[in-house]
Order: structure tokens, then C-alpha cells, then sequence
């Protein structure tokens, strides 16, 4: 195409108008001030108590880790950026949308592609799990045509011997049950949108197929560049939640990549010990570990994995009645206030912080 | 001397699968294999990787190769992964580091250990390594030990002392391009003497690939060139350029405009998409690859038909280097530079420095200001300043490397500007006098009217890809399973 001064154009997406991946973050923003720096840790997976605590409160929390490498710069840059098209108002390290700014957010909700399993985001990094499954299967399919001069997909050293090993115990017929396997968890996907098991498929590499790249990918769904990336994610996501529920070759192959709870494995083993009934205290001498980590831990958990246990039992007799008093309206407006001066602060603020956490669950 | 030789071609034949030497092989392996520190000069297609990889199956213990760039240190593991050698291991900063521990301890399971200078030196992999039997270390592409410029890596600087503290049983420089001055400061930078050091030089005179520069008159005309010769010549091509988001443009807009498979491929593109382009380009089920420098170190495809450069590369050496991927085969093939009065102000941009002054960088030197100021330079010249330098040397060094990198455009641009005979003004440049030519298939200057067409350029066959978006039927044709229904 040939624009009038004689200047040829180039398409810079794929679909014009299509959904960049860094569009997506206006939809973590809303007409309420958030806190910035909560919403670019918790897309880079940088995760302290006080970035789960507000993701959940804005109702965020499935976004997690979905731009691991996100950079500070190009945060910032995206940031102005939406401040000058009149979106987005920044104050005082919190940023807010303007009207125009909510109904691009609800336009970006309506007509573009929306994750079903982000909130698996915290118990799997896709990228490593899609890297392991696609030299798993490349190995698997050319197996299967008797072909042992190929380029294997290079993941590096250690997890080529995972898949290796994987491999050898898996044995005989192992094209057979991974090619069921696969079909089983593509058939369910494609009951979710049927686009997912048709990104997957294209990626995958083996026999006389190197599969497609994320471009000409994006350019067989008709989709941006960017909304392709995010249905790929989402996609890899899903297969990882369908192979922790069904047994199969394939679920032995990424089991040691899914973490069996949200919680970091310092943060489970602090709850075991709640769980047997210890305080904060005895299990900060018992794990030689500092007061405030062992509170973080407890807080994670009950904003992760509320279900677990009764947190209330940490509030002292009556303590839920005063806070219940004080404290009323959205949680998010509350500010802390200390009154227990007999109690060390920083134990006041943390069981603030978890009446404010539970109050919040409640709610919902 | 026999003996080895039928050895070595019993063993090139059983693991490699070739039945001769290319120009240059024989000797290079010889003189390495008998412990001579070898600097084979042999131009890209001479089968280089062949000089240390035969040596890694025949000898005992551990054979180290430098190598400048992670995605071409990735495509050796996987060529040799790719003839059965599994004992082969890349060492670099891309790995977490889980992966380089576990290449650490594994070292005496590989026969192949891949690696940057920058990783080499550190202590831990030294040390690593010093307990190591090492039968041949290879530089290769060591044309990068006297590169100068922004690009110029001061690690390799260090070698010199890697070797000392490594002691290999032998040695072996590899390079594509080196001018007689560039051959001489390789062997004076690695600290060996120049009379023990064998050379294998052969010209880097490729016969079968046509040369063209052409001139338009702005960019809009370069680019309606460019289709015009992409839509002409078809699959099996490379344009290269100087960067990233040009790249994607370019080839987002040849995707539109032709029935070609067109991928852009740069330092840029996620390392599993790197493979499938690569991939896909060595299968046939894609015609194009529009990229930067990164692409084709390694690439071993045969067929390539023809390298257009879109814009004009930094320097000769650069430019042989990419349009020696064109034409592996022997057969005929085509190199087109397009050009337009400016162009040489982008690679003389591309490589330009802003150093501050020699005082602030004194300071830099002492800790007095922080090395911030000196953006993508802060690494190079951190490296001067830590080596002893003053900030007036320091400047003093970056003056003349500018000067050298401004003769290396300068001379780029003679050839752009050649009215004789290109492949003369070319191979002049690396200290070749004479050489045969046939004036139809040498060039444009010695065969003005020239049309593609008549250069034959054997025909590529497009391979068809398998559809896309069919999961169920790429997955049967993966597992060669009949459909579940």
C-alpha cells in the first residue's frame, strides 16, 4: 500500500486495532486509585504480602506472573503513554481511570480474548511447562515415525535429561497413551473456546513439523500479535490444570513443574507448623526464621488459601469485637490505627492487616 | 601422515556421513590433530564446524569452543545433537542457574562444551575446566578478537590468559574473514608467537555467487526494488538490515504484498520462535528470512538462492561473512546490495560512542561517578578503566577505534562505488591479487545488462506446510496414530 506522500506503510499489527499484549493492562486498572507498583510486581511475579494482599483487594490477583519479564521502563513508558491519551490519571504512586479509560476497559473486556486460567498463574510458570511438553512430545512423535536424526528443541541441559529420563521409564507404546493424552485434554479445552487447543496444536513440534511461530500464529487465529500471546499463555495454563487431573505419561512428565499450592514452599511449611497448632512466635524459633517472614507467611496463606484453617483463632479474646467497631466501609479505605499500646506494633498491624484480609473474603 | 588421514576420513564418513575434504579441511585437521596451534582462515560453506567436531569424536577428553553469539553456540549443540553426538553442552548466560551447575558437574560426561569468553573467565568455570582433560580448544570466529567498535567484546581479550591457566593440548583458530593485519593481531592478542602458528588460508572468493549493488533513488524506491526481486526470485533468500523493528516491518509488509513466507528473525525474537525459523527455513516451509546479523551464523542451508542487503553492512568483512550463506551447494547464486546516497550514515550511527570526557571518566575510575552515564559503552569502557587505563587513554582508544570503524565504512562504500570489477574491489581488500572469473557470472560492473533470469539460479522446491489450526490431524500426523473419531 502506497500512502498519498508516496511513503509505503507498514502494518504494525496484525489486525488492525487488535489487542496489544500491554493493552491487557488497563483492564487491572478501574475508576478507583490503585497502587502502581502492586500491579506491575504482581505481573512480573515479584509477590511480598503487600502485592497479594492489594491484588486481591482489587480483584487482580489472576494476573499474576503473566509479564515475568516486564521491565520498569517500558511499565513506565506504557504508564505515560495512557496518561497522554487521556485513560489514565497517575497520583501520588496510584493511578486511576478516566471515563474514556473505563469504556476502553470494557470494550477491551467484550471483544477481545479473556484468560480462563490465570489464577493457575500461581502454582505454574507456563513458559517452562510449554518448553517441557514440546521437547516431550517432539521426542515422542519422532519416536513414533523411527526417526533419530532430528534437532531436539534445546531447553537446556537439565531439562533435556528431565525429558530423557521421562522417556526411557515411560517406554513402549508411549506414542499411543501421549497421543491419547493429548487428544483427551484438547477435546476439554475446546469445550472452554476453541481456539485454545488449536493455538497448542499449531505450536507443537515433532515429525515434519516445526510447528508456527507466535506471528504466523497470530495471523492463521486473526488475531494480534499480542492477544495471541495472551491466549497462548492461557492455553498452556489449561493443558498444566488438565494434566494435574488426569494420569497419563504427560502429567508424570510436568508433575515436578506444578506446585501443589498458591504458597511459596517457605510459606507451606510455616502453615504445616500452624496447622499443628503452633504459634507465630514458636515457629519463628523453631524454623530460625525472622517474626515478620512467619506473619507474611500466614497472611499469604489466608488470602490464598482461605479454606485451609480458621485464622480467627489468632486474634486475642475480644479483639474482633473493637476491630469490627472500628473498622467499617470498604476495606480498602481503612487506615490502620494503633490502640493496643501493650502490644508490639508491628504484631497490632498484622492482625489488622488479617481482619482486613477476612472481612474482604467475606464480602466477596 | 597417511595413516591418520585414512583414519580420519573412516571416522568423517562413519559419524559425518562425507565421502571428501572441502578446500582447506585436510590440512587444518592435520596440523591440529598433530598439535600445531592452527589459524584456519576458510570461507563460510568450507565446512568449518567439521575441523573441531571430527577432532571431538576421535579424541580423548574435553573439546572447548569459543563462540561469540548464544543462538549460534545453541545451533552447534544442535547440529551435533543432530548426527547422534549427545555428549555436548552449551555453557552461557542464558541459562538459570540450575543449568550451568549442572553442566559444571557433568564436564567429564561431554565430549563438546560450548561457551562465550564471558563466561569462560569466570573463575568458577576455570576452575571447573582446569580439572579437565581439554584435547583441542577452538576459537571460533575469532575475527571477533581484533574486532573493534561497540560491539567489540573485551573478554576476548582475556583468552590469552584462559589458555595459560587451561593449558589445551591443542589449539585451533577459526575465522571466515581476516585480512593478513587481522590474522597477525589474533595470534599477538592471544599471546602466541607468530612463527609457531600454522595458517590455512583460502580465498574468500566465491565464484558461483553473482555480485550487484544497485542505487535507487530513496528509500520508497528500494523498497518497490525489493518486492520486485523477492516476488521474482522467490523461496530460499535472506534481506538482511541493521534493525530489530525494521525487520518485523519489513517482513510484516512482504507477507501482505507476496505470496511468500516471509518471518523476521533478530536477537529480539523469542529463542523458540529462533528455532522454528531456523527450522522451518532448512525444511522448506518458509521462503524468507528477513533479519539482522544474527541470523545465518550457522545457518547451514545449502540452497540458499540469494542475499539482498536493504541496507549497507558495517563493514566487508560483515558483508562476505552474510552473503557467503548464499549458495553452499556450488550452484549459482545471487548477492544484491541496495543502496541510497545516506545509507552509510546508519552503520556509522549504528556503532557511534559518546564518551565523556577523560576527567569524568578518571572519576569513573575511582568510584567518584557512577558508570550509568556511559549507557551501552559502560561495559567496554568499565573493562579499559579496570585494566589500568587512564580516561585519556581510555579516550585516546575509542578516537581511534571510531577511526578504524569510519575506514571500515569508507571501504564498504568503495565497493558500493566500484566502477571496475566488484569481486576485484573485494577480494583486494583481503589481500587477493588474482583470481578466475567468468565477466557473465562475476558481476554487475562486468556484466552491465544483466537480468535475473539469466543467471539460471537452480529452482527451490517449496515445500507445503501441514495446516495450522487442524489440531486433530496434526496431532495423528505427529503420533502416526488413526484419529480416535
Amino acid at each position: 500500500m502506497v500512502a498519498s506522500d508516496g511513503a509505503l506503510l507498514y502494518s504494525k499489527e496484525v489486525v488492525k486495532g487488535g489487542l496489544e499484549m500491554n493493552d491487557y493492562w488497563l483492564v487491572l486498572f478501574d475508576q478507583q486509585p490503585r497502587r502502581i507498583r502492586v500491579i506491575e510486581n504482581l505481573l512480573k511475579n515479584r509477590l511480598s504480602e503487600a502485592t497479594i494482599f492489594w491484588a486481591m483487594v482489587y480483584g487482580i490477583s489472576d494476573a499474576v506472573a503473566s509479564q515475568r519479564h516486564l521491565q520498569r521502563r517500558d511499565f513506565e513508558g506504557w504508564l505515560k503513554h495512557q496518561e497522554q491519551a487521556g485513560l489514565l490519571i497517575k497520583k501520588e504512586g496510584q493511578a486511576y481511570l478516566t471515563p474514556a479509560g473505563l469504556v476502553k476497559k470494557r470494550a477491551y473486556l467484550m471483544n477481545h480474548y479473556r484468560p480462563h486460567f490465570g489464577r493457575w498463574g500461581w502454582q505454574i510458570n507456563p513458559e517452562r511447562l510449554a518448553n517441557r511438553l514440546l521437547l516431550g512430545i517432539q521426542v515422542t512423535s519422532e519416536f513414533a515415525h523411527h526417526n533419530r536424526h532430528y534437532r531436539p528443541l534445546n531447553i537446556g541441559n537439565y531439562e533435556m535429561n528431565a525429558v530423557k529420563q521421562w522417556l526411557i521409564r515411560t517406554g513402549r507404546g508411549v506414542q499411543r497413551t501421549v497421543f491419547e493424552q493429548m487428544n483427551q485434554a484438547f477435546y476439554t479445552l475446546e469445550r472452554t473456546d476453541p481456539r485454545l487447543p488449536k493455538a497448542l496444536g499449531a505450536l507443537l513440534i515433532g515429525y515434519q513439523t516445526n510447528g508456527a511461530t507466535l506471528d504466523q500464529l497470530a495471523r492463521q487465529l486473526e488475531l494480534s500479535q499480542g492477544e495471541t500471546a495472551i491466549l497462548v499463555r492461557d492455553a498452556w495454563l489449561g493443558m498444566g490444570v488438565l494434566l494435574t487431573e488426569t494420569p497419563g505419561p504427560l502429567s508424570t512428565l510436568v508433575a515436578p513443574l506444578i506446585s501443589q499450592s498458591p504458597l511459596s514452599a517457605s510459606a507451606q511449611q510455616t502453615m504445616a507448623d500452624f496447622l499443628r497448632g503452633m504459634s507465630p512466635e514458636q515457629i519463628s524459633n523453631r524454623r530460625h526464621r525472622k517474626l515478620s517472614t512467619i506473619r507474611d507467611h500466614l497472611l499469604n496463606a489466608a488470602i490464598l488459601t482461605p479454606t485451609v484453617t480458621n485464622f480467627y483463632r489468632l486474634f486475642p479474646a475480644g479483639m474482633l469485637n473493637e476491630l469490627g467497631a472500628r473498622y467499617q466501609g470498604p476495606v480498602e479505605e481503612w487506615s490502620f490505627l494503633a490502640t493496643h499500646p501493650e502490644m508490639d506494633l508491628n504484631q497490632e498491624f498484622f492482625l489488622f492487616r488479617l481482619y482486613q484480609i477476612l472481612r474482604c473474603q467475606e464480602s466477596d | 601422515m597417511t595413516e591418520q588421514i585414512e583414519q580420519i576420513r573412516a571416522v568423517m564418513k562413519r559419524v559425518f556421513g562425507f565421502d571428501d575434504f572441502r578446500p582447506g579441511q585436510e590440512e587444518t585437521l592435520l596440523k591440529t590433530m598433530t598439535g600445531q596451534p592452527t589459524l584456519a582462515v576458510l570461507p563460510t560453506g568450507a565446512g568449518k564446524t567439521l575441523l573441531y567436531q571430527l577432532p571431538g569424536v576421535m579424541l580423548d577428553g574435553l573439546v572447548v569452543i569459543i563462540t561469540p553469539l548464544i543462538s549460534l553456540m545453541q545451533d552447534q549443540v544442535d547440529r551435533l545433537r543432530n548426527v547422534g553426538q549427545s555428549r555436548v553442552a552449551a555453557l552461557n548466560s542464558s541459562l538459570d542457574y540450575q543449568e550451568q551447575r549442572w553442566v559444571l558437574s557433568h564436564l567429564s560426561d561431554l565430549d563438546f562444551l560450548f561457551t562465550s569468553p564471558e563466561t569462560l573467565i569466570k573463575p568458577d568455570v576455570l576452575r571447573a575446566l582446569h580439572n579437565q582433560t581439554i584435547s583441542l580448544f577452538v576459537i571460533d570466529e575469532a575475527h571477533c578478537i581484533s574486532q573493534w567498535g561497540p560491539d567489540f567484546r573485551p573478554e576476548y581479550l582475556l583468552l590469552n590468559q584462559a589458555l595459560t591457566t587451561l593449558k589445551p593440548q591443542r589449539l585451533l583458530m577459526l575465522t571466515a574473514t581476516a585480512t593478513p593485519a587481522v590474522q597477525d593481531d589474533i595470534i599477538n592478542r592471544l599471546g602466541l608467537n607468530i612463527n609457531q602458528v600454522s595458517r590455512v588460508v583460502e580465498s574468500v572468493n566465491r565464484p558461483n555467487i553473482f555480485l550487484a549493488v544497485q542505487h535507487l533513488d530513496n528509500q520508497d524506491a528500494k523498497r518497490r526494488r525489493l518486492l520486485e526481486l523477492v516476488t521474482k526470485l522467490g523461496t530460499s533468500g535472506i534481506v538482511y538490515l541493521s534493525s530489530r523493528e525494521g525487520a518485523n516491518q519489513l517482513a510484516a509488509w512482504l507477507n501482505e504484498q507476496t505470496s511468500l513466507r516471509v518471518a523476521a528473525y533478530h536477537a529480539g525474537v523469542a529463542p523458540i520462535d529462533r528455532y522454528r525459523i531456523q527450522q522451518q527455513f532448512l525444511t522448506g516451509t518458509l521462503d524468507l528470512v528477513v533479519a539482522t546479523s544474527a541470523f545465518g551464523m550457522g545457518i547451514d542451508k545449502s540452497d540458499i538462492r540469494y542475499v539482498i542487503h536493504f541496507q549497507m553492512p558495517v563493514s566487508l568483512e560483515a558483508y562476505v561473512q552474510e552473503i557467503g550463506r548464499a549458495g553452499r551447494d556450488s550452484r549459482q547464486a545471487l548477492a544484491i546490495l541496495l543502496y541510497c546516497r545516506g545509507d552509510e550514515q546508519i552503520p556509522l550511527l549504528l556503532g557511534k560512542i559518546d564518551l565523556p570526557s577523560a576527567e569524568i571518566l578518571d572519576q569513573i575510575k575511582v568510584g567518584k561517578t557512577t558508570d550509568t552515564i556511559l549507557g551501552d559503552a559502560a561495559h567496554v569502557v568499565s573493562f579499559y578503566l579496570t585494566q589500568g587505563m587512564s580516561g585519556r587513554e581510555v579516550v585516546n582508544v575509542f578516537a581511534k577505534l571510531e577511526e578504524k570503524r569510519a575506514g571500515q565504512v569508507q571501504r564498504m562504500l568503495s565497493y558500493v562505488q566500484e566502477d571496475g570489477c566488484r569481486r576485484q574491489n573485494l577480494l583486494a581488500y583481503f589481500g587477493q591479487r588474482e583470481f578466475l572469473s567468468d565477466k557473465f557470472t562475476c558481476c554487475d560492473l562486468t556484466n552491465p545488462d544483466w537480468v535475473v533470469a539469466d543467471l539460471d539460479l537452480p529452482p527451490v522446491q517449496k515445500k507445503v506446510s501441514l495446516p495450522v489450526l487442524d489440531w486433530r490431524s496434526r496431532l495423528e500426523s505427529l503420533f502416526a496414530q488413526p484419529g480416535l473419531g
